[in-house]
């Protein structure tokens, strides 16, 4: 009878104890699937863009200064820098080879770098403009519409025109 | 305590059979090696209910900090970009973070809202079968937005917290044409989004 009780008590032990092992199994596949599928190995950004407002049917107040109306026009040959109004459009910068661009392509590649060392010209005229509209040949990438936003925007720590506006342009 | 004592009585009994066991000449017998082991197999005996496990629990503790902090950046993350061949972000030096908003994806083969695939995309663009007489009007694209913003207006509508701000998140593939994007763009405008964010891999 003696060895019955002890028997029992060896058994109660043993029910109360709980097995952590499968509890450790899923809690490691989960922790490696979180790590994996981590958005954490691959950074995404945005950049702000704007579509052309056209009659807001408020009465604005007119600005102090005139505005700029920067704008970048993107073609196969290069960049086409126009302001102060001037309609890229009606010039057919584009099509018109006796028009060069205002910063040829380097090869076969887009001078990102002379872009924006002309805007930053263009800022120290124009100190509070902080708007610039993007237009483009059909058949631009979108890869270098983003340059293209990226070297108008900032210039290392100095901003140059952070308000992006995309308007369909070239024909 | 009790165990102890009777190992010591064990002990003692045990001397004093080694004392007794040896012979006249004071050889060891074989009683005394079979003594002997047993004693020894009494001490190296793991005492009853304890046993030599890896205690993992203080690193299950730790785990499980893990994977609720893992847990919670995961599901905090406002928009989940899933790249893919057909869909290659373009690099950008921008920091901004993103941002919850309705998204669109344009990949290579097809356009999505809020991942439901809308119009097909070919080589040159979106398939001209899906365009009217406005080149820049899509209208599966904008009846996919529209609903969207309706769906958005009617939470603002009882959620002051949660107004319509008509922010759309653009996921495109870094080799879309630029016509491709201004036409979605378009589109997106007539349906009352007006304000976009147009997702980029970080240059860190």
């Amino acid at each position: 009878m003696a060895g019955g009780r002890k028997t029992r008590h060896i058994h109660e032990e043993n029910v109360g104890e709980l097995n952590l092992v499968p509890y450790m199994d899923i809690v490691v596949n989960l922790i490696l699937f979180l790590m994996i599928s981590s958005t954490g190995f691959v950074h995404f950004g945005v950049i702000n863009v704007s579509a052309p407002q056209i009659g807001s049917g408020e009465v604005q107040e007119q600005p102090e200064e005139p505005p700029l109306n920067l704008t970048i026009g993107i073609s196969a040959r290069g960049f086409y820098i126009e302001g102060t109004g001037g309609n890229l459009l009606t010039l057919g910068a584009q099509n018109d080879p006796n028009t060069p661009p205002s910063i040829a392509k380097t090869g076969d590649t887009y001078d990102y770098a002379a872009l924006t060392k002309k805007l930053i010209d263009i800022k120290t005229l124009f100190h509070n403009e902080t708007k610039v509209t993007i237009m483009g040949d059909r058949d631009i990438l979108y890869e270098v519409v983003v340059k293209v936003m990226d070297a108008s925007r900032q210039d290392g720590n100095e901003i140059l025109f952070p308000d992006v506006l995309v308007s369909p342009g070239f024909a | 305590m009790a165990k102890e004592l009777e190992e010591e009585n064990i002990d003692s009994s045990v001397n004093q059979v080694v004392i007794e066991s040896h012979g006249s000449d004071g050889a060891i017998t074989q009683t005394h090696l079979r003594k002997l082991a047993k004693k020894q197999q009494r001490k190296a005996r793991v005492p009853h209910g304890h046993e030599d496990e890896l205690n993992i629990v203080a690193l299950l503790d730790a785990f499980t900090i893990i994977l609720v902090f893992l847990i919670k950046s995961y599901a905090a993350d406002p928009a989940q970009i899933t790249t893919s061949a057909d869909l290659t972000l373009p690099v950008s030096v921008s920091q901004l973070n993103v941002v919850d908003a309705v998204p669109i994806v344009i990949t290579r083969k097809a356009v999505l809202v809020n991942n439901n695939a809308v119009v097909r995309m070919t080589d040159k663009g979106i398939d001209p079968a899906e365009k009217t007489s406005n080149p820049l009007f899509i209208p599966r694209i904008h009846e996919a937005l529209k609903a969207e913003a309706d769906h958005q207006k009617l939470i603002a509508r009882y959620n002051n917290k949660a107004k319509f701000e008509g922010l759309l998140l653009v996921v495109a593939d870094k080799a879309i044409a630029f016509h491709t994007l201004t036409e979605i763009l378009y589109t997106a405008g007539q349906a009352e989004f007006g304000n976009f964010k147009f997702a980029v891999l970080r240059n860190d």
